[in-house]
C-alpha cells in the first residue's frame, strides 16, 4: 500500500517535471524569438558605418546599371571627377557647424528623438565619393554611406562654380541628415517591399539574395527623389552650407531656377522624373526666404571679384 | 615604553592610503580610456590632426577600423585628443570623437545564412563583402554593375589619394586644402 502511494507521487513527480519542462522549453523559445526581434530591430536601427557602406555600394550599382559613369579615361575626366570629388569634400569639411537639427533646419521634418541622434551620430566609412553620370539628364542621387551621383546634364546646366556647388551641397545634405537610412528606418520598417527590378535581379532566398532586392528597392524608391520635407531640408542646410562654405548662398536659387526651366522646357513626366519631390516653384521660395530672414549674404573675404573670376574660371576649364 | 608602540601607526596608514587613492587617479589620467577606430583608412577623419583646424591641421598618421586608441582627458569641439600607436612609434593627436567607439565593430555577418529572412534587417545586418559577394553571385545584372562600381572607387581613389586599393586619406585632405585656397575659398 504505502508503496503504492510512493509510486503515485513519483509518477505525479515525473509528469509535473515533464510539463514543467515542456512549457519552460516553449517559454524559453519565445523568449529567444522576443529577444532574437529586438535585436532585429535594433540592428536595424543602428547600421555600422562600413554596412551603410555597403548599402550605398548595392544603391550605386542600381544607378549606374541605369546612367552609366563616366570613366576616367583621359586627362578631361580625370580632372573632372578630381574636381567635383575635392568640391564635394571640401563642402563637408566646411561645413561642420552647420546645424543638423530638424528644428532649427525649418522644422519641415517630424525627426523623432532617436532619429536626430542617428543624424546627429552621423559617421561615413570613406567619407564622402563624388561620380558623375554620362546622361544628358538633368539628375543626381544621394545613397547611404557617402556616395554621390551627379549627371553631366546637371553639371552642363550650371552655368558656374556656385551652381555647381549648391547642386553639390543640396546632395550631401541627404547623406549628412540621414535621408536614405531614416527612410528605411521609418517606412519599411525592416521588411522588403518587392520592387520590378529586385522580381527581375533576384530569385531565391539566402541573405545575398534578399540584400540584393532590399538595395534595388531603395535605389528605385531613390529614383523618384526624396520625400518633399526632405527636399525642403535639403535645400535649407544646402543654402546654410553654402554660406558657411564661402560660396553665394542665393546660387541655390538659381540652381533651382535652372531645373524649373529645364523641367518645362523637357515636358517632363512628374511619375517618371523625380516624383517625389516638391513644386520646384515652393522650393525656391522657401530659400528665397532663408536667405531672407537669415541673412545669409555669403563671405566678403571669398566672394571678392579675384575670388570669383578663380573658380568660374577652373570650372570652365574643367566642363566647358 | 618600546618605539614602536608610540609610532604614529595610524597616521603612516592615512598617508600611505591618500597616496596610493593619487597614484590610481594619476595613473588613471595618464592610462586613458581605450576606444576603437569606426571608419576606414581612406576616409578623411582617419587622420590623426596636429590641430583641430581642418584646414590648418598638419596629418601626424593614419588610423584603420579597430584600431585601438586611448582617449586622453582633452577635447575641443567635437575633436578629442587621443594617443595611438602609428608603427612602431606613439602619436598623440586630434580626431573627431564621432570616429571612435567604446566596443570594436563586428566586421563578420551577424546573421547564420539558414536565418534566409525575408526581413531585410536580417538581410543586412553584419553586411560585408562576404555578403557583398553571395548577391553578385546570385545575379550577373547586380555584378555587372558592382563592377563599375569597383572600377569609379578604384580610378577615385587613385586620383584622390593616389592609391587605387589603399587610398592615403593625408592626400585626399591635401587636395581638399588646395582646392579652397585655389579657389580663394579659405
Amino acid at each position: 500500500m504505502q508503496k503504492n502511494k510512493r509510486n503515485v507521487w513519483a509518477a505525479r513527480l515525473m509528469l509535473a517535471t515533464i510539463v514543467f519542462a515542456v512549457s519552460g522549453c516553449a517559454l524559453f523559445e519565445k523568449v529567444k524569438a522576443t529577444v532574437s526581434a529586438l535585436e532585429d530591430s535594433k540592428v536595424a536601427d543602428n547600421y555600422e558605418p562600413s554596412e551603410q557602406y555597403y548599402i550605398g555600394r548595392g544603391v550605386s550599382a542600381v544607378i549606374v546599371d541605369k546612367y552609366p559613369p563616366v570613366e576616367v579615361k583621359d586627362q578631361t575626366s580625370e580632372k573632372q571627377i578630381t574636381y567635383i570629388n575635392e568640391m564635394a569634400c571640401f563642402i563637408e569639411a566646411a561645413s561642420k557647424r552647420v546645424t543638423r537639427s530638424a528644428v532649427k533646419l525649418g522644422d519641415y521634418t517630424s525627426r523623432s528623438y532617436d532619429e536626430q541622434q542617428h543624424v546627429y551620430n552621423l559617421v561615413l566609412f570613406k567619407g564622402i565619393q563624388v561620380g558623375l553620370l554620362q546622361t544628358d539628364d538633368v539628375t543626381a542621387f544621394a545613397t547611404p554611406g557617402g556616395f554621390l551621383w551627379i549627371s553631366m546634364g546637371a553639371v552642363n546646366m550650371c552655368e558656374n562654380e556656385d551652381e555647381l556647388a549648391a547642386i553639390i551641397a543640396h546632395e550631401l545634405a541627404h547623406i549628412i541628415l540621414d535621408h536614405g537610412m531614416a527612410n528605411y528606418r521609418t517606412a519599411y520598417k525592416g521588411e522588403i517591399f518587392s520592387s520590378t527590378l529586385s522580381e527581375t535581379w533576384f530569385s531565391g532566398d539566402g541573405l545575398g539574395a534578399n540584400f540584393g532586392r532590399l538595395v534595388t528597392t531603395f535605389a528605385e524608391d531613390a529614383f523618384k527623389g526624396y520625400n518633399p520635407e526632405q527636399e525642403f531640408e535639403a535645400d535649407n542646410w544646402g543654402t546654410r552650407a553654402m554660406a558657411e562654405s564661402g560660396y553665394a548662398p542665393d546660387a541655390m536659387v538659381k540652381m533651382l531656377q535652372r531645373v524649373e526651366a529645364y523641367e518645362k522646357a523637357h515636358d517632363v513626366d512628374p511619375e517618371d522624373y523625380l516624383a517625389h519631390h516638391p513644386p520646384i516653384g515652393d522650393r525656391i521660395k522657401a530659400v528665397q526666404d532663408l536667405i531672407k530672414k537669415e541673412n545669409l549674404k555669403g563671405n566678403p573675404n571669398t566672394m571678392t571679384p579675384e575670388g570669383v573670376t578663380a573658380r568660374n574660371t577652373r570650372f570652365a576649364e574643367t566642363f566647358k | 615604553m618600546q618605539w614602536w608602540k608610540k609610532f604614529p601607526w595610524r597616521r603612516l596608514l592615512a598617508l600611505v592610503l591618500v597616496i596610493a587613492v593619487a597614484l590610481v587617479v594619476a595613473v588613471n589620467q595618464v592610462r586613458g580610456e581605450t576606444m576603437y577606430v569606426k571608419v576606414d583608412s581612406s576616409s578623411p577623419d582617419a587622420v590623426i590632426q596636429s590641430s583641430t583646424d581642418f584646414f590648418d591641421a598638419e596629418p601626424l598618421g593614419k588610423l584603420a577600423m579597430n584600431d585601438e586608441v586611448e582617449l586622453l582627458d582633452k577635447k575641443d569641439g567635437e575633436y578629442v585628443l587621443i594617443r595611438a600607436k602609428i608603427g612602431d612609434k606613439e602619436v598623440e593627436g586630434w580626431v573627431k570623437s564621432l570616429v571612435l567607439s567604446k566596443e570594436p565593430m563586428r566586421v563578420e555577418s551577424r546573421v547564420s545564412e539558414s536565418a534566409g529572412s525575408k526581413n531585410s534587417a536580417q538581410a543586412s545586418k553584419g553586411l560585408n563583402a562576404a555578403i557583398e559577394k553571395e548577391m553578385r553571385e546570385g545575379s550577373p545584372e547586380m555584378n555587372t554593375a558592382l563592377k563599375r562600381i569597383d572600377d569609379y572607387e578604384a580610378s577615385r581613389n587613385k586620383l584622390m589619394g593616389g592609391d587605387a586599393k589603399d587610398p592615403d586619406a593625408s592626400v585626399q585632405n591635401q587636395h581638399v586644402r588646395d582646392f579652397a585656397t585655389n579657389g580663394k575659398l579659405k
